[in-house]
């Protein structure tokens, strides 16, 4: 009921309406109210009369409780029906108010009439509610009495004690034949009937049968077989490759089989060949062959006796033969065993054929797993032996705590059959072959999702490779992929595998069903609960909107802003500012779907702002510089701008860091706080229009106008240099070794300055050099002065060299 | 990306908290009067009687229930109605 509403409250979220309170039916309550009440108050009545009746058949009581529990419901589900129009009487009743003493005069008869009947109905609505509680606490007794019931009938059957050695009488061989005979002559008279009165319907179907037979056999030679080829050969293939087929080789034939036997059955049922008790009798023998045939092709599958490239479970090549001979059996013996209990029902129960049957059973299923747990399954370490025989000697046992268990429960299996607690062996036996046959299975399903999420597993295979080609997935998603769906394999596996396991243990599915909708959507966690379901809706909801909103910023920014021609740095504040707002709605309605209060939401934001403001500082106050950079634009993406000591090309501006790529291909990551903060050039606001500057020294003997008008000619010829505003030229000093001159030119495009300067360098180069203006060196005049020529002392040098200074000669332009 | 990486997971964990906050999913009672009342909860086929104080508000019938209001009128819940009791009546609402 609860997961409905929460799917019903997702749904409205999912459409983004409000919550609609969908106002509840209150039609009046009539004497026609009664009758489901009646009809639901009967079927209890019926189920706990039944419970005296069944007392010994079990599962007819466990069939009887499932069916009461399912009754609490619909009498629940009665009584919230009936519950509002009981507060729209209440209420009409409240304004009427309460009926005026005799001295006061008489009210108008309608107003009396309806007093009446309001009265009337509210009795008749808490007396319908009271039944349907009174019925609700009936069944729940039933619920209770039928699981004591069952828990005595369960413990009698364990505990009691058969005398074995009177089961093996003439009087057992007198009831086999017995049975037997009364079994033939059911068989015999439906078989003899049938043919007198139908024998082509007979003949039609054994005909139609055995086409269908022979249709499944070729189809099966066709497709399956090759399906499911086990190519010989040594080298074992990969783990994953062997898991699947393993898969397909028991799944595929044994699906096949299943298929041909029901249309089979069927069939002939709806020809009118079928008469009950064969049907019954047929219908549990092919269910018998169906288990056997699955167990047959699942051991094959795994042990491959055969074929050892193709074994799961690396075991010597006669562990795998035994192994499998043994499970076949195991599984043939509960199955017999089986059968002959359902025949029996048919033909007529006896103790002597019971407790055999029983006996043989729990000493044939103990007896196999006392065999299985000495056997030496694993081959010898490499290098330990050299030849055949030895090998089989030395091989490995199985580990400890997988012997001694199977030890222990054979010889419990023996032992307590021995002693004649045959219900007891019996049951165990049961158990064990079934729940080792469901652990089994869901241990290989854990391991084939193993096998899928290993590293390049999936893609090697037939589905990855089509996948892949389909798709045009990458390696690395295709890996991703298969991670997914290993996981999911587990899940399914670990949901699917657990309730049949405690379905097997005695748990009853209400229970099952009740505990799993408990942990999926409502964990108590002391005081609290948490709900799987409502979290999940919610993830999944959050998941939806953030793709809806890729898929929306997408359109609009390649469909209407592109064709508007807004300018790309506009374009990108757009869609980052959508983005983000997208992911804001997406998580709010997550949220809210959760099951959340948004309210409460506040609550805790109120809560965690002191923290926020302490310890998210930095962050809120790059988030909140962010939205300004992208409101106010001081940059766009594409500008080239200076920041933090540091220049580049905007590349992407997002809400926390702004991504600059500098001219030598890094990505600087700025905080945008720091681009608010501090002082940023832009070279490209508004527009590119920019200055480049060159600064150039010619000798003291140059001409200095000859100069200036060089460079503003070198100016005028660059194609990049603008005429208006003109470039200029400045004489800027009389340096210590040449005249300097800088030559500003005005640029359409500052993104090209670099290339620009280097260019006019290259220019000036070339035509000074060309009109004889030479660009000097850094030059200095040194003057020695000889002061006292007479106290020279010569200097001492040292007895080893420590290094030889050349000393430049000092060049001169004038030498040259 | 993986500054999105670690939004999933803030929300995440802020959408686990809040969950944890929020009380369970059940009906709720509350007492508006002034003086202690007492309902007969049927849940689950088991009769009891639960007593509520004057202000307080309790969370209830996690998977429906029949009650017995002190006024004598009776009702069936589903689980996620809220239950005021005003006096020694109730307005029930979904």
């Amino acid at each position: 009921m609860r997961v409905r509403m929460i799917w019903l409250r997702t749904f409205l979220l999912c459409l983004s309406l409000s919550i609609l309170v969908i106002p509840v039916q209150a039609q009046p309550v009539g004497s026609g109210a009664e009758t489901p009440v009646v009809a639901l108050t009967r079927d209890v009545e019926r189920l706990i009369n039944d419970i005296e009746e069944s007392a010994n058949d079990d599962a007819r009581l466990a069939e009887i409780a499932t069916e009461l529990t399912a009754l609490q419901d619909d009498l629940l589900a009665a009584g919230v029906a009936l519950t509002p129009r009981l507060s729209t009487v209440r209420g009409r009743l409240d304004q009427l108010g309460p009926a005026p003493p005799e001295s006061e005069p008489a009210e108008a008869p309608d107003r009396l009439d309806e007093r009446d009947a309001l009265t009337a109905e509210r009795a008749l609505i808490n007396d319908l509610i009271g039944q349907l509680e009174a019925q609700s606490i009936r069944a729940r007794n039933g619920v209770d009495r039928i699981a004591e019931r069952r828990r005595t009938l369960f413990t009698d059957t364990l505990s009691r004690r058969y005398d074995i050695t009177s089961a093996f009488s003439p009087q057992l061989i007198a009831d086999l034949a017995e049975r037997s005979a009364a079994l033939e002559r059911r068989v015999a008279s439906w078989a003899s009937f049938t043919w007198r009165t139908k024998q082509n319907t007979v003949l039609a179907s054994v005909f139609m049968i055995l086409a269908l037979a022979l249709v499944a056999i070729r189809a099966s030679r066709r497709t399956i077989v090759i399906w499911i080829e086990r190519a010989e050969g040594d080298d074992p293939p990969t783990y994953f490759a062997r898991m699947t087929n393993a898969f397909w080789y028991t799944l595929m034939p044994t699906l096949a089989f299943w298929a041909f036997l029901a249309i089979s059955l069927l069939g002939l049922d709806q020809a009118g060949l079928m008469r009950p008790d064969i049907l019954f009798i047929l219908t549990r023998l092919l269910v018998g062959v169906a288990a056997v045939v699955l167990v047959w092709r699942l051991s094959e599958a795994v042990f491959a006796p055969s074929k050892p490239n193709w074994r799961l479970i690396g075991v010597t090549d006669k562990a795998a033969r035994s192994l499998k001979a043994f499970f076949v059996a195991m599984a043939t013996v509960t199955v017999i065993d089986t059968v002959i209990e359902q025949v029996n029902t048919i033909v007529g129960a006896s103790l002597p054929i019971t407790v055999a049957r029983s006996l043989i059973t729990s000493l044939a299923v103990g007896a196999l797993l006392v065999v299985i747990a000495f056997l030496r399954p694993f081959p010898p370490h490499a290098g330990a032996v050299s030849d055949d025989v030895a090998a089989d000697a030395a091989a490995r046992p199985w580990p400890g705590w997988v012997k001694w268990p199977l030890v222990a429960s054979g010889l419990l299996l023996i032992g307590a059959a021995l002693a004649g607690y045959i219900g007891f062996a019996r049951f165990a036996a049961q158990q064990i072959v079934i729940t080792g046959a469901i652990l089994a299975t869901v241990y290989l399903g854990h391991r084939a999702a193993q096998a899928i999420a290993q590293d390049h597993a999936f893609g090697q295979s037939r589905l990855g490779t089509a996948l892949t080609r389909r798709l045009s997935l990458s390696e690395t998603s295709v890996d991703q992929l298969a991670l997914v769906l290993g996981m999911a394999l587990s899940a399914i596996v670990f949901l699917v595998g657990l309730p049949v396991l405690a379905l097997q243990w005695g748990f009853r599915w209400p229970e099952i069903r009740a505990f799993g909708a408990r942990f999926f959507t409502d964990i108590p966690v002391g005081s609290i609960s948490i709900s799987l379901t409502s979290i999940a809706a919610g993830v999944v909801l959050f998941f939806v909107g953030y793709l809806v909103t890729k898929r929306f910023q997408r359109w609009l920014d390649g469909s209407v802003l592109e064709r508007s021609r807004v300018e790309p740095g506009v374009r990108n504040s757009i869609r980052t500012a959508i983005g983000y707002a997208g992911i804001a709605v997406a998580a709010l309605i997550g949220v809210s779907a959760a099951g959340l209060d948004l309210s409460q939401l506040a609550l805790v934001a109120g809560a965690l702002s002191l923290g926020i403001g302490f310890g998210l500082q930095n962050i809120v106050s790059n988030f909140v510089s962010g939205l300004i950079l992208l409101a106010e634009r001081p940059f766009k993406s594409g500008d080239i701008i200076e920041a933090g000591g540091y220049t580049g090309t905007v590349t992407n501006i997002s809400v926390r860091a702004t991504e600059i790529q500098l001219f030598d291909r890094k990505t600087l990551i700025l905080p945008n706080s720091e681009l608010i903060n501090s002082a940023v050039s832009n070279w490209m606001h508004r527009n590119t229009f920019g200055r480049v500057t060159v600064s150039v020294g010619v000798s003291y003997g140059s001409d200095p106008q000859q100069v200036h008008d060089l460079l503003l000619e070198i100016a005028a010829d660059h194609p990049r240099i603008l005429g208006n505003p003109e470039p200029f030229v400045s004489f800027d000093d009389f340096g210590a070794s040449s005249l300097d001159f800088t030559l500003y030119g005005f640029l359409s495009d500052i993104g090209y300055g670099l290339t620009v300067r280097t260019e006019l360098r290259m220019a000036i180069f070339e035509r000074f050099k060309a009109a004889g203006i030479e660009i000097p060196f850094p030059q200095r005049d040194v003057n020695l002065r000889m002061v006292q020529p007479e106290a020279d002392v010569p200097v001492e040098l040292p007895q080893e060299p420590f290094g030889e200074i050349e000393a430049g000669e000092a060049r001169r332009p004038d030498d040259s | 990306m993986s500054e999105k990486r670690h939004v999933f997971r803030a929300i995440t964990v802020l959408a686990v908290s809040v969950q944890i906050a929020s009380p369970a999913l059940a009906a709720s009672l509350t007492n508006q009067d002034s003086e202690p009342r007492t309902l007969v909860v049927t849940e689950n086929g088991v009769k009891s009687e639960l007593v509520i104080g004057a202000g307080q508000t309790v969370s209830f019938c996690a998977a429906g229930c029949f009650i017995t209001l002190p006024n004598g009128d009776r009702a069936a819940l589903a689980g996620s109605e809220s239950v005021e009791l005003l006096g020694s009546d109730a307005i029930i609402s979904q």
